[in-house]
């Protein structure tokens, strides 16, 4: 996993939580890295399962919540620089069909290592879009936060409907609607 | 945040910050090794390209060299079949022999058209012809253009006319070679594709301005026409609206696109509008400057020799068959001559006796035309040296004339070009 999901998370726990609660994840989880994590490095993705669930234990909040508000950080503070990426894009169904054939061709350009997670998307009508998430990572919970970050950077308002395709969470099928 | 913590955190940011400088470290050299492998790469294909393009102009080159050594063979030997038949047909010939020695006469003339359409061909394209500007009765020049189409008219029993605007001054600036050849080329294939009604040359005024003029020359038929799909392609090299009309009609396929590569060079811009089993009318408009002063004098050349006794011509032809043709035409002209075989045995001549013209050819053994033209200006720069060869290219005739070649004539040539050239140095 690209290490600036780790660094976002920790930047996310630290602004929430505060640096101790940073402290007692990586003292708590076995690490490998040690919780040195640097934006430009990758790491396994063991690390974030085991932060993300220490820390469901810490703060009493789910995982799928925690995730979710991740992703609309991680989305917000550090997505969003590529703004490339947005401007190419008209609103919020262009922008997630263009992830598979277009933003993640350019990620792998950069990081031929990346172990990116696949959407497949079709468009039901004007008004609603279906997006198939699949990763081994199980992390559509994050992906759903991403999901909501976009239709603010577009100023739309979307309702996310989420059915696992696969009961474990590797596979989930969005339904996104436009209201 | 207590001081341990602190530390901690401290120490775990400088770790990432070592950690994060590695990596960039690392993927800059990767950088740095991509980009030098691109610039191989950009340097080879460069090279390739290079290589290529070399390749693609010598191939063309060498296939302009090809066309002219080509015509150059083809135009040796078909020097002496034209000169032959002229010899021929002026001795004792019964009715049958007489109709064979027509055939070969005018086979020999289609033989030369062709290979004089190819040659023109690979001339344009390889950019040697460049019009030249020269007064002309532009009447005058169509009258006697069409006198050419009278007979083949008169036999297909097609009407052949002239409408010639008498608003057009007719003495004006003008390549008369040039406009010849498109207007035969046009007037010829409007005779070939039309087999009744009428073929007409119309030469309109468009406008009139001081010093000049905008005339629109019309080459109309009403013959087979040319069907609309069709008439996009037929400008082009080797192409003929039906791929079966050169076996009908024969041709190269070069005459339209050479007289609209002709067109383009005087200016203008040939086109056509034709209706298929109506007719065909190609058309260009020409901006041409008019001299009002006075028109060229045309010299009037003598029609006889004014040759007085002592003087003579020198030949210098290494092939047999163009020594006798032109011995006998020498013979019947009561010109006096001699024959030398190469360059130093027309070194030899030319030591021994004054002569009043040479007539040599360029490509000899031995020594050849060029060499021994250099070697006879050393001392004699007045006699006039007609350079006889079987290559028309444009630069050819300007090397022989910077060798000190006085003319130029083009193998093969008629007794009649032969007199003109013997006159014009007042034999």
């Amino acid at each position: 996993m690209k290490g600036i999901v780790f660094v976002g998370f920790f930047e996310l726990v630290e602004k929430e939580f505060g640096y101790e609660m940073v402290d007692k994840l990586i003292a708590s989880c076995n690490l490998e890295s040690k919780g040195i994590y640097t934006s430009v490095g990758t790491y396994s993705h063991n690390e974030m399962v085991q932060l993300v669930t220490k820390l469901s234990e810490f703060s009493g909040v789910e995982v799928p919540v925690l995730l979710k508000t991740y992703g609309q950080y991680f989305g917000k503070a550090h997505l969003r620089k590529y703004n490339m990426f947005y401007e190419q894009a008209s609103d919020t169904f262009s922008f997630l069909e263009s992830i598979h054939n277009h933003i993640h061709v350019e990620v792998k350009k950069l990081y031929p290592e990346a172990e990116l997670p696949h959407f497949d998307s079709n468009r039901v009508s004007d008004s609603i879009l279906e997006l198939v998430y699949t990763s081994a990572r199980k992390m559509s919970a994050f992906a759903k936060g991403l999901i909501e970050d976009t239709a603010l950077y577009y100023g739309e308002e979307v309702e996310i409907s989420q059915k696992n395709i696969e009961a474990d969470g590797s596979k989930v099928l969005f339904t996104i609607t436009k209201l | 945040m207590d001081k341990e913590l602190l530390l901690r955190k401290i120490e775990r940011l400088e770790l990432a910050r070592k950690a994060a400088e590695s990596i960039l470290e690392s993927k800059s050299l990767e950088l740095w090794e991509s980009k030098q492998l691109l610039e191989t790469k950009v340097q080879e294909r460069t090279l390739e390209l290079k290589q290529e393009k070399e390749k693609a102009v010598a191939a063309q080159k060498a296939e302009k060299l090809f066309l002219a050594n080509m015509s150059h063979e083809i135009r040796t030997p078909l020097n002496a079949i034209v000169g032959m038949i002229h010899l021929l047909k002026e001795t004792q010939l019964d009715g049958k022999q007489g109709q064979y020695a027509d055939i070969l006469k005018s086979s020999a003339l289609i033989l030369q058209n062709l290979i004089s359409d190819i040659l023109d061909f690979s001339k344009i394209d390889a950019g040697k012809i460049e019009a030249i500007s020269e007064q002309v009765n532009i009447k005058t020049l169509v009258e006697e253009l069409l006198k050419i189409f009278e007979p083949t008219a008169k036999n297909k029993g097609v009407e052949l006319g002239l409408a010639f605007d008498k608003n057009i001054e007719p003495i004006l600036f003008i390549d008369p070679k040039l406009m010849h050849q498109v207007l035969i080329n046009l007037l010829g294939n409007a005779l070939k594709f039309t087999d009744s009604g009428q073929v007409t040359l119309t030469l309109e005024l468009i406008s009139k301005e001081e010093n000049c003029q905008t005339i629109q020359f019309s080459v109309a038929d009403t013959g087979i026409g040319i069907a609309a799909n069709k008439l996009d392609s037929i400008f082009q090299d080797f192409t003929q609206a039906e791929s079966n009309t050169d076996r009908i009609y024969g041709g190269t396929g070069l005459g339209l696109s050479i007289s609209k590569k002709i067109v383009d060079l005087l200016g203008g811009q040939l086109t056509v509008n034709s209706v298929e089993n109506q007719g065909s009318n190609f058309n260009f408009i020409l901006k041409l400057k008019t001299n009002p002063t006075k028109e060229s004098n045309t010299s009037s050349t003598p029609q006889k020799f004014s040759h007085s006794s002592g003087l003579s011509v020198l030949v210098v032809e290494d092939n047999p068959m163009n020594q006798v043709y032109l011995e006998t035409l020498l013979d019947q002209w009561s010109v006096n001559f001699e024959i030398a075989n190469n360059g130093i045995e027309a070194l030899e001549w030319v030591k021994k006796k004054k002569f009043t013209l040479i007539l040599m050819d360029c490509q000899m053994p031995i020594m050849d035309g060029y060499e021994a033209t250099r070697t006879i200006r050393l001392d004699d720069k007045g006699t006039p040296i007609i350079a006889l060869t079987a290559s028309s290219m444009r630069e050819d005739k300007e090397a022989a004339l910077s060798q000190g070649f006085t003319d130029f004539m083009t193998k093969p040539y008629t007794p009649e070009q032969l007199k003109e050239v013997l006159l014009k140095y007042d034999i």
